[in-house]
């Protein structure tokens, strides 16, 4: 009962938007194979929807098969990651450390093989992105990849001053990156309005493919108006990542990393989305000898405030236990035990905020560290202070 | 980019042209969004600003008008004009009150050009800068459409700053705390000024009686501001005029309305703090402990703190005009006009977005100039209203505020650091 992939079949099913996008047109392919195999085929609108599911060994067949390609990026991604680490001349020992906190993170498999969301796609792109500058590869073969991620999911284009900053002085590099940013925003609404998605309101509603993110707001004591908190905060480190820097491509990605935390800390988002950052941690655990209790605090973090906000898309509306279908006295019992967990005042009222301010504080302590990192800035800016303090009194 | 002035003729034909071009402007925009509302108060003799200065002033050229010989009888369209948004009933002498009412803020506007070419001479040592700086100021279109166009009375507290800046940093002291005074008293917001120049020169090498002037000033001037507005026909005393939030959420264009920016509403019983006093007053606070006390820090603190405060209060768009000399000052003498170009793009995005319905109204005027005199003025508003339709469809409003609020606090982080780099060196 994966949420996203349930959805996918049932609006594909049904003719809506979503059933005119590739993904559609791949569940229709799929669904058209696995009517040839020699299993049960029962009615897939009537025992399969986002909240009802029929067991039966041909439904489980053709969910495996509409999962595969998930699998197989997911076992991509995290081959992309160790050798970028290996590359990265870390050794064997950390490469491999690497590749196993991609692949068996719990937060991954929770959104990608069990909620069965199509961001792994993007993602698996944006690594390979990135990772072929971490390791000095082709900057081409980065672009177009870059080009890849922003194409299938658009926000990939929040990154976009990340590469120019690193190459602004070498104007031909500049304009590739310009170019494949250009290139996937407009193949990505190319695509979504062939489909017949409408840009103008359905780009803001969830979606498998739309961007359904809110950010923290200040408003205004009178009158109408309000801020967001994220996009300032992205703006502020866009200067500063223009202005302070590096010149080294093996740096953008921190900067990514740096757009990616300021953008996490400060908006709220669907629980799949932060599968784009789980990489950008991991590697920089492996690479940069991060500590790894970062990694933990900020999924942990998420886990649990996402299980609380997000407790009946976890269980179907109480149909399931993490998108198992709760066929059994056991299941059932958990899936209670669960929603009781999930309502109770405590934990609503004080777990879940608690949570998501640990993770927005260890997001904002990442951030300055990496700042720190790779500007100096926080030094100086102490010992101006205290060079300036000591100067003209 | 750097802008070339070869030669003091050219500089002075280029100002000569871009004067006259302000004229023109002033004198053909009767529907300026702030010239409407305090014309109208004087036509409709509406007691509830009446006691402003500048209401005052406009009262004495509008009975100048009315004294001088020409078409006595012209009052009565001009009610239909103004009060009834009817262009069609403007007659060739209503124009010439609107540039005799409009004509100290251009004074006040050329005023501010020659004080910025004053500044950007002396903080550079260099004629040339001043020159650019100057032309910065006086070619600025979001300057001459404020100014001239919309005709907001920020220009004259906008001079009045300088000038106090300008005594300051010539070490006379009284004519500037009495520049920042009158400032302080017409339009309250130069208290933005007052804290710089406060925390500049606390705790500094200065006389403390000069000093104390200029702390004095502030607090005299919000007296008198307060007075003045108290005087109101709407509060009955001053009692319920200083229980009233009338004065900072009502628009007038003589009064500073004030919206900042808070977390959430907090009870009642506690007052919400706002951002944008947390963010300028500790901007200042660090500033006076670790800034250096010299004349080009004063220009670009104040200028710092004034980006903080678009990114952390609402205003009304004219309040952006404050910024621009000093934005001109600072640009001709760093030679960097990236963050600027940014800024007046998103205010150009904003100002389209947020304010369509101010820069044109149906059959009555696009851009402020009545519509007759305008060609295809019809489909302009029409094309201009548009941006209202687009801002309900796509919600971009709150994105196009949140990034002017980002693009302003950035810049302002980016002068600070370049002053605390300047120190370093």
């Amino acid at each position: 009962m994966s949420l996203d992939l349930a959805y996918a079949v049932h609006q594909t099913l049904v003719g809506s938007v979503q059933g005119r996008t590739p993904y559609g047109i791949f569940i229709k392919t799929m669904i058209a194979f696995w009517t040839t195999i020699p299993v049960d085929h029962p009615s897939l609108l009537m025992n399969w929807t986002v909240d009802i599911f029929q067991p039966s060994l041909g439904l489980y067949l053709l969910v495996f098969l509409l999962k595969f390609p998930l699998l197989v990026l997911d076992v991509l991604t995290a081959v992309v990651i160790y050798r970028v680490a290996l590359n990265a001349g870390v050794g064997e020992h950390k490469a491999k450390l690497a590749f196993f906190l991609w692949f068996l993170n719990p937060y991954v498999v929770l959104t990608n093989e069990m909620w069965g969301t199509v961001e792994i796609l993007p993602t698996f792109l944006l690594v390979l992105a990135f990772g072929s500058l971490q390791t000095k590869r082709s900057r081409i073969w980065s672009a177009l990849t870059y080009a890849g991620a922003t194409a299938v999911k658009l926000f990939p284009f929040i990154l976009l001053p990340v590469f120019l900053s690193v190459y602004r002085p070498r104007k031909k590099l500049s304009t590739l990156f310009v170019l494949a940013c250009a290139l996937g925003v407009s193949s990505y609404f190319a695509w979504i309005y062939l489909a017949g998605y409408n840009p103008w309101f359905q780009l803001k509603q969830y979606d498998l493919f739309t961007q359904s993110f809110d950010e923290y707001v200040l408003s205004a004591t009178r009158g109408a108006g309000a801020v967001g908190l994220a996009t300032i905060a992205l703006i502020i480190m866009y200067v500063l990542i223009a202005e302070r820097w590096p010149r080294d491509q093996a740096v953008t990605f921190d900067g990514a990393l740096l757009i990616m935390l300021v953008f996490f800390g400060l908006s709220s988002w669907f629980p799949q989305s932060l599968i784009w950052l789980i990489p950008f941690l991991v590697l920089d655990a492996a690479i940069r000898n991060r500590s790894i209790r970062y990694l933990i605090i900020l999924l942990s973090s998420a886990l649990f405030f996402d299980i609380i906000a997000f407790h009946q898309y976890f269980t179907a509306n109480g149909n399931a236990f993490f998108f198992v279908p709760a066929s059994n006295h056991i299941l059932k019992t958990a899936v209670a035990a669960y929603e009781t967990f999930a309502k109770t005042n405590a934990v609503v009222l004080f777990g879940g905020p608690f949570a998501r301010a640990l993770f927005f504080a260890t997001c904002m302590i990442y951030s300055l560290k990496i700042i720190e990192k790779r500007t100096r800035l926080i030094s100086t800016f102490i010992e101006l202070i205290k060079y300036n303090s000591g100067g003209d009194k | 980019m750097r802008l070339r002035m070869d030669g003091s003729r050219n500089f002075v034909a280029l100002v000569m042209s871009l004067v006259a071009l302000k004229f023109l402007l002033a004198t053909v925009t009767p529907y300026g969004y702030d010239f409407v509302l305090y014309l109208s108060a004087v036509l409709a003799d509406d007691k509830t600003i009446s006691w402003s200065p500048w209401i005052i002033l406009v009262r004495g050229i509008f009975y100048f008008w009315l004294w001088l010989p020409i078409h006595q009888n012209d009052i009565l369209p001009l009610r239909a004009a103004m009060l009834a948004s009817k262009p069609g009933f403007l007659m060739p002498t209503h124009y010439l009150l609107t540039m005799l009412v409009k004509t100290p803020l251009i004074l006040a506007d050329l005023a501010t050009g020659f004080l910025v070419y004053k500044l950007g001479t002396n903080l550079s040592g260099s004629q040339k800068t001043g020159r650019r700086a100057a032309l910065l100021w006086l070619a600025n279109p979001f300057a001459t459409f404020f100014v001239e166009m919309w005709g907001t009375i920020d220009i004259i507290i906008i001079m009045l700053s300088l000038v106090s800046i300008v005594y300051l940093l010539k070490n006379r002291t009284r004519l500037s705390a009495l520049a920042l005074l009158s400032a302080v008293a017409i339009r309250l917001s130069p208290i933005l000024t007052w804290l710089s120049l406060t925390s500049w020169l606390v705790g500094g090498k200065s006389d403390w009686r000069k000093t104390l002037l200029i702390v004095l000033s502030g607090p005299l001037g919000l007296a008198a501001y307060l007075y003045w507005s108290s005087q109101a026909q709407f509060f009955s005393n001053f009692v319920s005029f200083m229980s009233s939030t009338g004065l900072f959420s009502n628009y007038t264009p003589v009064t500073l309305p004030f919206s900042e920016y808070t977390s959430s509403e907090l009870y009642q019983l506690y007052l919400t703090p706002g951002f944008a006093v947390i963010a300028v007053v500790t901007y200042y606070l660090i500033a006076r402990e670790v800034f250096r006390k010299d004349d080009w820090t004063l220009i670009a603190m104040t200028l710092s703190g004034i980006l903080l405060v678009y990114g952390f209060a609402d205003w009304f768009p004219t309040a952006f005009l404050w910024a621009m000399p000093l934005l001109a000052i600072f640009n001709s003498k760093e030679g960097e006009y990236r963050y600027s170009a940014g800024l007046y793009g998103i205010l150009t995005i904003y100002l389209i977005i947020f304010y369509s319905l101010q820069l044109a109204s149906s059959g009555v005027h696009v851009l402020f100039i009545p519509v007759n005199l305008v060609p295809f003025g019809r489909i302009l508003t029409s094309g201009i209203a548009f941006a209202n339709v687009l801002r309900q469809l796509s919600g971009l409003d709150f994105q196009t505020r949140s990034v002017l609020a980002g693009v302003s606090i950035a810049y302002s982080m980016s002068i600070t650091w370049k002053i605390l780099m300047k120190r370093r060196k």
